[in-house]
């Protein structure tokens, strides 16, 4: 005890005096930078969580092909509520329709609420209730196809419907884009008067339940041993590929960015306590000569340690709450409205974070000053024995794999980022030894005071490998933030072309096709060729039934293909934006008349399917099966049409077929539309560019928080200088004082001190290009699946942009050494 | 001058003491056969040139270090049978130090210097003590300047104050005056004799410097690691 308590007043004297400024500042930058991205990241999971409960309808979901026997009872603070979806034929007068039929209970919708319209194609608004007793909201095409308007009634079974609304947005409907039947919806207790649910009818009941987590989670373990087979609580899965897939790269890329933060602000932290235990030398052979005992001078430093790293722990804390609001604000686009507030989980990660870096990065140096002889105070000389070299890479090495592996959970990843510091590190020992030799050769033929500034780097080997280092590696960063920055925005926007589709049409019938495409052609819309569409499902691969075959593989993560019928497809060429990547299209294989497939990468790799397998199909009472051909890479973002399953030319034959397509339609033409709906009643018009612009301002978006987060690597680069500063300052000030003891006059030491500064810049430039190139491969490949290609102009921008800037921050710096009178600072 | 003590109540006791080095290629001899006793309040100066071995004698009195072979007894403990954080507890309830480069540490200010050591013991009334004991050397009022702050005549005096501070049996001092001028180190010369007068303090003092020597009650010389 006593030591901790003299180790704080020592540490509250120090602090005074400002020696803690480096370590604090250090530290502050990686607990800052941990938080902010920690309780962001939480905000971004709990929005996903958000927006998974919407999409289902409920936090607890319960789907059965039958009405459940019994419910088990539940605590009020959770509302539940019932829909049951079936499809029937809905007639009015003459006219009749197949409709996908949704009776819900008064208490619906749970969630995100319902969007309706008082007249077809008016403006929308959102409800938290559904259709009254009587009553029945229907989408507009419905409208169309039985040519009735808002006002009239329409048989459902032995029961008569008034329709009321026009039904524009339901969240929790599953399927979204390739819906083929319209929608009616109505109030439950209308089910029974309708009369349509018989023995053996296709029906989904839903049970829907919201909560408070902790009750969710305990019905949820009463409901779990209750089901029967064909009952299933949904598990949350976000349907919205695009957004979330940019959200997850977003997310992947600012995890990236702040562990280059934290790494850069750790190597400022080891020097810090480098400096930190050689400016305490003094100390603890003092306090030993006063009596204190080895395992004190530990406590007492640690102690001073644990109290600086819960300072910067909760200052870093409270900065980085503070923070993760801007960077949510940043995202806004992506992110439901009112997203739950984060845990403290990540404040005391950071406190984690804060003591083990900390005191992680001081081991060495604790054990150098538990060593201190007590004689140092009658002989300076005697420096405490370092830990053993191999001892202090080993913690260091695995510090800093420890922080890597606990921010990216990615191998490979950790492999490029140390793979490009080992070559960075390995291109300093080159550099400086190539740099004496220079130095030798530079010696006869320029001022004095050059030579004595590049002497100095070449003298101190290690010091200015250190330096190198600490550039390098900030200039590395810089570089790798802002090259795959700039590339990856161009990419994304590649992607998503002014031109790209912004309404697809589902539902053309066979024989509507060719007059379709002459009406588009008419009005002058150029549009994706028509694909035709079966709905069906995967039932067996390779004559094993298909959820056998994949439960086992994935556990409870239930494939969502396999819950919900797939839309198959056939086509003579690859589509556009498809890339094989193993087996062959069909253009390149024999046309041996039998039925082949081309299934997605992703749901093969979770499908456990290869090449040569044997799926099978559920297409309308027929079954078919077909083997894979070849398996293809889709993007989903690109707005094309695009499918999971692709069969050869014949492959989907004599099967009930519709067709879809894409188009780009300037908002100006939209009126065009209205006299398409009229022609081909059928259709189903999906506007998606009011979704595209969102993606645009998503990107937008994205690249302004990567930027935020740019500062951070940028704060950490510069407590990086200011450590190198601050460590080699006192050796700095007291040479300059000797030179201008000796006659040197003003010019000469600013001559020197550039040349120092500007040849450790412009070589670390080197090092920054070298270890930039050799991660941004790495991450470039594994990270973003982006192709890598060599970025020549750094190697002739970045060396004297650097040099130039060190060259100026150590002249800023060095200052003092200019103004101070030598007698004193030769006192000091 | 004479090595053997003139009455007896033994404070400090070396008997053979022997100090090695190993070099890369030789073994050096820094101190051979020392045999050295001294009494409670007895003022000893250890004299000699440059290079003689009397602070290394020092270290090893003080309990700093341990000789390659003999013994030591300081206030009744046998130095070099014990291990350095033993040998800590001895200084720590014994011993105090004065210095050439008078070791304050630059982070505290002249009271914070004085008050380390009463704080490391655990003391009581610490900046009372502290307070009073600068006072005594006349740095009242510089109470709260850092050591940059001082000049070295005052450094050393802060430096005096914190040695005297806890009242200790024995006081250490390697050139005390060594980094001062003449007349500065005369001043500080006669505080720390009166210091060690008004607190009946054992006092071992190495230096080169004759004149301060002699103001000791005994003196012994050094030459080549040994006692002449």
């Amino acid at each position: 005890m006593k030591s901790i308590r003299l180790g704080l007043r020592l540490l509250l004297r120090d602090w005074r005096s400002g020696h803690l400024t480096l370590l604090l500042i250090a530290l502050f930058v990686a607990v800052t930078t941990h938080n902010t991205i920690g309780f962001h990241s939480e905000r971004i999971e709990n929005a996903m969580q958000v927006q998974a409960s919407n999409l289902m309808g409920g936090d607890l979901v319960v789907k059965s092909p039958t009405e459940l026997n019994a419910i088990p009872t539940f605590p009020p603070s959770i509302s539940s509520a019932r829909a049951v979806e079936f499809s029937s034929v809905v007639m009015a007068e003459d006219a009749m329709q197949l409709a996908s039929l949704k009776a819900v209970s008064g208490t619906y919708p749970l969630k995100a609420p319902l969007k309706i319209a008082d007249q077809p194609y008016a403006t929308d608004y959102a409800t938290q209730s559904g259709p009254g007793p009587g009553k029945a909201w229907v989408e507009a095409r419905l409208l169309n196809i039985l040519g009735i308007q808002i006002g009239d009634m329409v048989d459902v079974g032995d029961t008569q419907l008034q329709v009321e609304k026009v039904l524009t947005f339901e969240p929790d409907r599953g399927g979204s884009f390739y819906a083929f039947v319209p929608r009616l919806m109505f109030n439950a207790e209308d089910l029974a008067k309708a009369n349509l649910i018989q023995t053996g009818s296709r029906v989904e009941y839903y049970y829907q339940f919201a909560g408070p987590e902790s009750a969710i989670t305990s019905l949820r373990s009463q409901l779990q041993p209750l089901l029967q087979p064909g009952q299933s609580i949904l598990s949350i899965h976000s349907r919205q590929r695009t957004v979330s897939a940019a959200l997850n790269r977003a997310q992947g890329y600012l995890q990236l960015a702040s562990l280059m933060a934290i790494l850069l602000a750790s190597v400022a932290l080891a020097m810090g306590a480098q400096h930190f235990s050689e400016t305490r030398y003094d100390t603890a052979a003092l306090l030993r000569c006063f009596g204190l005992h080895s395992r004190q001078i530990v406590l007492l430093f640690t102690s001073q340690l644990v109290a600086l790293a819960l300072i910067s722990g909760v200052l870093g804390g409270t900065l980085g709450w503070l923070l993760h609001f801007s960077l949510v604000e940043l995202l806004a686009e992506l992110l439901p409205k009112d997203i739950p507030l984060p845990s403290a989980k990540p404040f005391l990660s950071g406190l984690v974070l804060a003591l083990l870096i900390l005191l992680g990065f001081s081991l060495p140096a604790l054990v150098q000053l538990q060593r201190t002889s007590p004689l140092r105070v009658l002989r300076r000389d005697l420096t405490p024995a370092p830990l053993s070299k191999n001892l202090f890479y080993i913690v260091i090495i695995g510090l800093i794999g420890g922080l890597m592996f606990w921010y990216t959970r990615d191998p490979i990843l950790i492999g490029a980022i140390l793979l490009g510091s080992l070559i960075a590190w390995l291109i300093t020992y080159a550099l400086t030894a190539m740099f004496s030799v220079f130095i030798q050769l530079l010696s006869k033929r320029s001022s004095l005071s050059l030579q004595a500034g590049l002497r100095n780097l070449s003298r101190r080997q290690l010091s200015t490998r250190v330096q190198l280092l600490g550039f390098g590696l900030t200039g590395m960063a810089m570089l790798i933030i802002l090259l795959v920055r700039g590339e990856l925005i161009n990419t994304w926007q590649q992607q998503l072309p002014e031109q790209a589709p912004n309404h697809f049409v589902l539902n053309v019938l066979p024989h509507d096709v060719n007059d379709f495409e002459q009406a588009l052609q008419q009005h002058g819309i150029q549009a994706q060729p028509l694909y035709p569409i079966v709905r069906g499902r995967l039932t067996h691969i390779n004559a094993n039934p298909v959820k056998q075959a994949v439960t086992k593989e994935s556990g409870e993560q239930e494939e969502e293909a396999l819950n919900r019928e797939l839309n198959l497809s056939w086509s003579q060429q690859l589509p556009s934006d498809n890339r094989i990547i193993a087996g062959q299209w069909w253009d390149a294989l024999p046309d041996d008349g039998q039925r082949q497939v081309s299934i997605e990468q992703r749901l093969a790799q979770r499908l456990g399917v290869t090449l040569g397998d044997e799926l099978s199909f559920f297409v309308a009472s027929q079954t078919f099966s077909a083997r894979v051909a070849s398996i293809r890479t889709v993007k989903w973002e690109s707005f094309q049409p695009n499918f999971y399953l692709m069969f050869n030319p014949g492959g989907l034959d004599n099967l009930p077929t519709t067709y879809l397509t894409s188009f780009h339609l300037e908002p100006e033409r939209k009126s065009l539309l209205k006299p398409l709906v009229q022609q081909f009643p059928a259709i189903t018009l999906l506007e998606v560019d009011v979704i595209l612009k969102q993606v645009r301002t998503i990107l937008n978006q994205v690249s302004a928080a990567v930027e935020f987060i740019l500062l951070f690597v940028l704060a950490a680069g510069l407590t990086i200088t200011l450590a190198t500063l601050i460590t080699t300052m006192p050796q700095r000030y007291r040479e300059g004082a000797i030179m201008r003891t000796l006659g040197a006059n003003r010019r000469q030491l600013i001559i020197q001190q550039w040349s120092e500064f500007f040849a450790i810049g412009a070589l670390s430039g080197l090092v920054a290009c070298f270890g930039a190139e050799m991660a941004r491969f790495g991450i470039y490949l594994k990270l973003l699946s982006l192709p890598y290609t060599p970025n020549p102009w750094i190697w002739i921008i970045v060396p004297p942009l650097l040099g130039l800037l060190i060259g100026l921050a150590g002249q800023i710096s060095s200052k003092r050494i200019l103004k101070q009178s030598p007698a004193v600072a030769l006192r000091e | 001058m004479n090595s053997m003590p003139q009455n007896g109540n033994l404070v400090l006791q070396a008997s053979g003491v022997v100090k090695t080095v190993t070099m890369p290629d030789q073994q050096l001899t820094i101190l051979s056969g020392i045999d050295l006793s001294v009494n409670k309040a007895e003022s000893l100066a250890i004299v000699g040139e440059s290079g003689s071995g009397k602070s290394t004698l020092l270290g090893l009195l003080a309990g700093l270090d341990v000789p390659s072979s003999g013994s030591i007894t300081l206030m009744g403990s046998q130095m070099d049978t014990m291990t350095e954080d033993q040998r800590a507890g001895v200084r720590a309830a014994h011993v105090g130090f004065v210095f050439q480069s008078f070791q304050l540490l630059p982070n505290l200010t002249a009271l914070e210097n004085v008050m380390l050591p009463l704080e490391i013991a655990d003391g009581e009334n610490v900046q009372t003590r502290a307070r009073d004991m600068l006072t005594k050397v006349g740095l009242g009022k510089r109470l709260n300047h850092y050591p940059s702050q001082l000049s070295g005549g005052e450094q050393q005096r802060v430096a005096l104050a914190r040695a005297f501070v806890s009242d200790p049996d024995i006081l250490f001092a390697d050139e005390p005056t060594g980094n001062l001028d003449t007349l500065t180190g005369e001043a500080i010369a006669d505080q720390l004799f009166e210091l060690n007068a008004s607190l009946d303090t054992t006092l071992i003092l190495v230096t080169h410097d004759m004149h301060l020597a002699q103001r000791c009650a005994r003196t012994v010389t050094m030459n080549a690691g040994q006692l002449l």
